[in-house]
C-alpha cells in the first residue's frame, strides 16, 4: 500500500497536470496547483521576454554611415537660463516632480521622457501658476512633439 | 503710358517665371541624375522630432551595405520568432511607402501618432523620426494602470463617464453611431496610430497592438509597421538618436 502510494504519487510529478487516475481530493489539489503555476509563469515568462530584450539590446552598435542619410542626433537642447536664485528653484522643481510622481504617475513617466528644455519649461509654468491640467496637457503636447 | 506699364508688367512677370522654372531646374538636377529617392518624385520628407524638423531620405551612397545588428539573419527563437504579417485579425501591416504616407499626412497634421513600441532602452539607441515610445510594456497594461491611462490619454481616447438615461437610450436604439464607444471610453477622437519594433522577428509592437485592442482601442485605427527599424535601416532610411 505504501509502495503503491509511493509510485502513484512519483507518477503524479512525472506526468504533471495530467492527473487522470487519481482520487478527486488529489486531482482537485492537482487543479489548483496547475492554476498556480499557470498564473505564476506567465509574468515569469514576461519577465525572461525583457532580460533577453535587455541582453540584445547591448548588442546594438550606433549606426555609422558615410552620406547625408543615416542617424541624426538630435541636439541636445540648449538649457533654458534661471534666475539667481538656482538652488531655491531646484528644490522647488523637485518639489514639483515629486507631486507629479505621487498624484499623476503616468504623467510623470512622460515627463522623464522629455528633454531637460522641454522639463525645465513645463516646471516655470507650473511655477507661474498654471493650473496642472493645462501642466500634464503641455507634457504630452510635448511628447507628441507639438 | 498705360500700354507702357502693362508692357513692363508683363517683363518683370516673364522674368519671374524665368527665374521660378530655373531655380526649379537647379533643384532637379540637385535631386536627379544618380539621387535615390523615397519613392518616385518624392526626394525625402520632412517629420517634426522632438521639436525640430528631421529630413528623412536613404542613404545615397551606392556602395552602401547594412552592417551591424539588424543585418543580422538568425536570432534566437523563441523569443525572437518570425512575427505573422498581421498582429490581430484586423490589424493590417504596412510598409515603408504607406509608412511616408502617414508621416506626411495624418502624423504631419496631429490626428496620427508614430509609436516605437521598444523598451526604452532600444529607443535610445536610435529611433525612426518623428516616433514616440510609448513602450510595450506601458501598453500591454490593464485599463485601470494609470500608466495605460495616461497612454489612451496621450492617443486621444477620453473616459466616457456618467452616461445619461437619453445618451445610452439613443445608442441602444442605434441611433448613435456606437462604432467606437465601448461602455467606458470614448475612441472617437482617438488618433490613428502606427505601431513599430525592430522588425519581422521582433515580438514588441504585436504586443503593444495586442494590448492597446484589450483595453478597446479600435482596430482600424491601428496599424502595424512590420517592418520596423530593421527594415527601415535596410534601406538606409534617416534615424535619430534622442538625447
Amino acid at each position: 500500500m505504501h509502495r503503491n502510494f509511493r509510485t502513484q504519487r512519483r507518477r503524479s510529478t512525472s506526468v504533471g497536470c495530467a492527473a487522470s487516475s487519481i482520487s478527486a481530493p488529489r486531482l482537485l489539489a492537482s487543479a489548483a496547483l496547475c492554476a498556480l503555476l499557470a498564473t505564476s509563469a506567465a509574468p515569469l515568462f514576461a519577465e525572461d521576454y525583457l532580460s533577453e530584450l535587455d541582453a540584445e539590446v547591448k548588442k546594438v552598435e550606433a549606426r555609422q554611415i558615410d552620406g547625408e542619410a543615416g542617424t541624426s542626433s538630435v541636439e541636445a537642447p540648449a538649457e533654458v537660463p534661471t534666475d539667481s536664485g538656482q538652488q531655491r528653484e531646484g528644490a522647488s522643481r523637485d518639489a514639483f516632480e515629486a507631486l507629479l510622481k505621487q498624484n499623476y504617475l503616468g504623467t510623470f513617466g512622460f515627463y522623464k521622457k522629455l528633454p531637460e528644455r522641454s522639463r525645465q519649461e513645463i516646471y516655470i509654468d507650473y511655477r507661474d501658476g498654471a493650473p496642472m491640467s493645462e501642466v500634464r496637457k503641455k507634457i504630452i503636447d510635448r511628447l507628441l512633439q507639438r | 503710358m498705360l500700354m507702357n506699364v502693362k508692357r513692363a508688367a508683363v517683363a518683370v512677370m516673364l522674368s519671374l517665371g524665368l527665374f521660378a522654372s530655373q531655380a526649379m531646374a537647379e533643384d532637379e538636377v540637385a535631386v536627379g541624375g544618380d539621387f535615390i529617392p523615397l519613392v518616385k518624385d518624392k526626394p525625402y520628407l520632412h517629420v517634426i522630432h522632438e521639436g525640430r524638423s528631421i529630413k528623412v531620405q536613404r542613404v545615397q551612397d551606392p556602395d552602401y551595405e547594412l552592417k551591424g545588428y539588424f543585418a543580422k539573419t538568425a536570432r534566437k527563437c523563441p523569443p525572437f520568432c518570425i512575427q505573422p504579417i498581421e498582429p490581430t485579425a484586423d490589424v493590417p501591416a504596412i510598409g515603408e511607402v504607406e509608412l511616408f504616407e502617414f508621416m506626411e499626412t495624418e502624423l504631419r497634421d496631429g490626428t496620427g501618432v508614430l509609436i516605437d513600441a521598444r523598451t526604452p532602452s532600444w529607443h535610445k539607441k536610435g529611433t525612426i523620426p518623428g516616433s514616440i515610445n510609448l513602450p510595450f510594456t506601458q501598453l500591454s497594461k490593464g485599463i485601470e494602470d494609470p500608466e495605460m491611462l495616461e497612454a489612451l490619454e496621450i492617443l486621444g481616447a477620453k473616459e466616457r463617464g456618467e452616461v445619461g438615461f437619453f445618451e445610452k437610450l439613443l445608442e441602444d436604439w442605434g441611433w448613435t453611431d456606437t462604432t467606437h464607444l465601448t461602455e467606458n471610453w470614448d475612441f472617437r477622437q482617438a488618433k490613428d496610430v502606427v505601431v513599430w519594433c525592430n522588425g519581422p522577428a521582433c515580438g514588441q509592437s504585436p504586443r503593444a497592438i495586442r494590448g492597446l485592442t484589450d483595453v478597446g482601442y479600435p482596430e482600424d485605427k491601428i496599424k502595424y509597421y512590420r517592418g520596423g527599424m530593421q527594415m527601415w535601416q535596410l534601406w538606409g532610411l534617416t534615424t535619430v538618436v534622442p538625447r
